[in-house]
């Protein structure tokens, strides 16, 4: 992976031209729209990625793909320009390893364009001066509405807002993918430099550490997706209902349902990678005050479950990811094991102690069992159980 | 008499009521002869209509001239429709259908995938055999139980640590993903093959397993599919007629799975070479032309995936033979519309094989639309360039298409890069449409070529080796 650099954005001349073609100047009706903003795909994407001599695409030009994204106006269009952007994202990463030298270096391309508007970004002025209209880009409140809206669509089973479904999963998925781009590379460079700061850096950080973004509410919607995808999925929700006019429209939000799961569990993991950086960060006190407090996705998931206890066993089937799984039920447990006092959150390493044997102990002598099942729904202990047994017998034949 | 009272005070209310109305009638009326007064006192241009609505402040008073109002409405309501009937006829063929074309037929119901035997794979043998297990496995369900361990991930994970996966077990899983209509097993058995056909850093397989996925397996589904695998004269159906068609019409459910499969075989040629070369080259024919269903769009990603790892399948040496196949091929099916733009489109050239089959196949599109039997570059320019815009019936929704597809012919890729007098003449045209057709020509689609020609001049100038300037003066 060798990204041009130090390459210029498109210059002017191209910038201008790619522009012209949204004119909207002498527009008759929509289909021409349709046609010119398809021209104008094919525009970019021959001056930014096909052509001879390829150019990151402007700010604005950026921008006016991303502001299609969000207009809804066609599939069509819709898909073309997210995989357009994902294409500009993958040909002019904002934040990359170089491996010339003995370390691999992490290099952040600053002024290169980010859906995201965060506040000490130092784009944040760039833009500014360019348009003045930043309504498009995403700052944390409004990624927290996004997952607000995905929520309330997935609730909504009328056929009429399928369009506006899809853009919003499209939308999301792209979101997370920018985040995993800024994210996985500087996980690698973390570990071997220990820095905390490329962390702090991370988008992922800044959004997520934002008091813009109530972080609770957001995990709970983003739980509440998760179940209702997997509920859709057990369901095996046939896509030729007899009825149905716009087939493309069915059958794409299939899968963009799919992907937009896949996306959920992405950052899930990916969050739950940031925390553990934290903590460690907080251990070799590198962190300060600036850095807020915001609590790891573990136990606001934890907070979360015990509350809906009707979410768990879709939760636990959706989130496939086993380690983080057990992790999550052996603090589950933990909360209704009688000995260990609240913890606070620095001295929390013997929470960590509690192993599928020391669960399985509980229950082994009548005593500790009731007093458990006092606290506990016999089903949610059973089910929890079936599933740290599944995740610890996987790592047990994994170790091997 | 007491019913005459009530009826005397309504009386006399009635007249209060409507009192007010004529001050309110008499500011309207104001507002409109001090706008008289402006139009005549100053602009000229405004004299004209200002003096066709002069009786009208007056209307308000009368119902004779209220009538001559709704007159002139009716008048201009009509002369509006005239006007639209002859934009219409300056225009003919107004629509223009959007893309799409059918390529799947009439889907027959799923065959039953009963009877596969799997059960007797040693995987489950193994189990029933085992004491220490501690549970009780319903393995008594057979296909059942698999099915399950399958959409858990447990198989995976099983013969991800046993190393090895048998034959029958490798075979079932791949039929469950081209065939089973059930959504989530189809794709937990993709998701199982894309492991299988993945390589680690060392270019090794995760997994030994001697049972790969074949041409005549994946061509079979898709025939299956009900891929019509003709020539569009036969079977194209426009979109509209494919959606309003019966509930069967819809697209093949495990075509995802399907693409999934073919992208994973191409990407483990070093290891296994899945398809020959001719096989190849039908599949990407076929994926090619997956893309002209409409109702397929939201598989976008996927089939441009499929379609890149397609590409990177053939050696260097077989590739442009194989392009001039798979564009011959792929040209006969596309109609001379909106779905020969779709298709070059779609083929992004962001790699320099991309770009290759793009130039190709607007130069078979090309060849083929003017009869030509042999591909001759500058018989088709002159084709192109022979059509005059200023004549009454020139043809610009065809011109358009020419124009797209000259351009990626010419700039797709480096082919025709050495020959000035190509490029020249090309930029001549592009220059005699952007300037000849006016901007008031409101004749179909000029405007659109209009702006096309201007903007692939602009592209044109740049591209020149050391072009820019001197064009500049025309």
């Amino acid at each position: 992976m060798a990204p041009p650099a130090a390459a210029t954005t498109a210059d002017g001349g191209v910038e201008e031209n790619a522009m012209a073609i949204l004119d909207t100047f002498g527009i008759k009706d929509s289909r021409d729209l349709h046609d010119d903003r398809t021209a104008f795909f094919e525009a970019v994407r021959s001056a930014c990625l096909a052509g001879d001599r390829p150019s990151p695409p402007s700010w604005r030009m950026h921008n006016a793909v991303f502001q299609i994204l969000q207009s809804s106006s066609s599939l069509e269009l819709t898909i073309a320009s997210f995989h357009l952007l994902m294409e500009l994202g993958k040909q002019y990463p904002r934040v990359y390893l170089t491996n010339s030298c003995p370390h691999q270096a992490l290099v952040v391309v600053k002024e290169s364009w980010s859906p995201f508007l965060l506040g000490n970004n130092g784009a944040s002025g760039e833009i500014g001066g360019n348009t003045g209209c930043t309504d498009h880009l995403f700052d944390p409140s409004r990624f927290g509405l996004l997952i607000e809206h995905m929520v309330e669509a997935a609730n909504d089973t009328s056929t009429s807002n399928r369009l506006k479904r899809i853009e919003k999963m499209v939308l999301f998925q792209y979101l997370v993918s920018t985040l995993e781009a800024d994210f996985v590379p500087r996980n690698i460079a973390y570990k071997e430099s220990l820095d905390w700061v490329i962390i702090r850096e991370s988008l992922l950080n800044l959004l997520l550490g934002s008091r813009k973004l109530v972080f609770k509410t957001f995990v709970k919607n983003c739980i509440s997706l998760l179940n209702k995808h997997q509920r859709e999925v057990e369901d095996n929700i046939s896509f030729k209902s007899a009825s149905d006019l716009d087939s493309s429209l069915t059958f794409s939000l299939l899968e963009f349902e799919r992907e937009a799961l896949l996306s959920v569990k992405k950052l899930f993991i990916m969050v739950i990678n940031l925390d553990l950086i934290r903590k460690e960060a907080d251990k070799l006190g590198l962190t300060s005050r600036a850095d807020g407090s915001r609590n790891p996705i573990l136990e606001v998931i934890l907070d979360e479950l015990p509350y809906n206890t009707i979410n768990l066993s879709p939760f636990l089937l959706a989130f496939t990811e086993w380690k983080w799984k057990l992790e999550i039920i052996l603090q589950y447990f933990s909360r209704y094991y009688v000995k260990p006092a609240v913890c606070t959150r620095s001295s929390d390493d013997s929470q960590q102690d509690l192993t599928v044997e020391n669960v399985l102990s509980l229950f082994s002598t009548a005593a500790s069992a009731k007093a458990i099942a006092k606290k506990m729904f016999p089903e949610v202990a059973q089910l929890l159980l079936a599933h740290a047994y599944q995740a610890s017998e996987l790592m047990l034949l994994l170790n091997f | 008499m007491v019913i005459d009272d009530p009826l005397d005070f309504e009386g006399e209310v009635d007249p209060l009521l409507s009192a007010p109305r004529p001050t309110k009638r008499k500011k309207i009326i104001g507002l409109d002869d001090l706008l008289i007064d402006y139009c005549a006192a100053g602009k000229d241009e405004l004299k004209a209509s200002a003096a066709k609505s002069k009786g009208r402040p007056n209307g308000y008073n009368s119902d004779d001239e209220d009538k001559q109002v709704t007159e002139k409405e009716i008048n201009f309501c009509k002369f509006v429709d005239d006007c639209e009937e002859k934009a219409k006829a300056l225009d003919p063929g107004e629509d223009v259908p959007l893309w799409g074309q059918k390529v799947f037929g009439c889907q027959k119901s799923p065959s039953i995938l009963n009877g596969t035997g799997v059960e007797n794979c040693q995987l489950l043998q193994s189990f029933c055999g085992d004491e220490h297990l501690g549970f009780d496995l319903e393995i008594e369900q057979g296909e059942g139980f698999l099915e399950g361990m399958l959409m858990d991930g447990w198989l995976l994970k099983l013969v991800l640590v046993y190393g090895s996966v048998e034959d029958s077990i490798a075979s079932w899983t791949l039929t469950k993903s081209l065939y089973s209509s059930n959504k989530k097993l189809q794709d937990s058995a993709s998701e199982f093959w894309g492991s299988l056909l993945s390589l680690n850093e060392d270019d090794k397989p995760l997994v030994n397993f001697g049972y790969f996925p074949s041409y005549s397996i994946l061509k079979g589904a898709i025939l299956n599919y009900e891929y019509l695998n003709g020539d569009p004269c036969t079977n194209a159906r426009t979109s509209e007629t494919a959606v309003a068609g019966t509930s069967n019409d819809g697209p093949p459910q495990n075509i995802t799975a399907w693409l999934r499969i073919v992208s994973a075989c191409c990407k483990i040629r070093q290891m296994h070479p899945v398809f020959s070369t001719s096989e190849a080259e039908d599949l990407l024919v076929i994926v090619i032309s997956l893309f002209l269903d409409r109702q397929l769009e939201g598989l976008l990603l996927i089939m441009g995936d499929c379609l890149n790892s397609l590409g990177l399948y053939f050696n260097t040496s077989e590739w442009e033979s194989s392009c001039l196949m798979v564009a011959e091929s792929i040209s006969k099916r596309v109609r001379m519309d909106l779905n020969c733009l779709r298709i070059v489109d779609c083929i992004t050239g962001t790699n320099d094989r991309s770009k290759f089959l793009r130039s190709q196949l607007a130069l078979q599109l090309l060849k083929n639309s003017f009869g030509l039997k042999v591909a001759n570059i500058e018989k088709i320019l002159k084709s192109v360039t022979s059509v005059n815009v200023k004549e009454k019936e020139c043809n610009f929704f065809m011109l358009y298409l020419y124009l797209v597809l000259m351009d990626n012919l010419l700039f797709s890729s480096d082919a025709f890069r050495n020959k000035p007098a190509i490029t020249e003449a090309w930029r001549n045209y592009l220059r005699n449409c952007s300037m000849q057709i006016g901007c008031t020509d409101w004749r179909f689609y000029a405007s659109k070529v209009r702006n096309k020609a201007s903007y692939l001049l602009q592209g044109v100038i740049s591209k020149k080796p050391g072009g820019g300037g001197s064009t500049s003066s025309q």
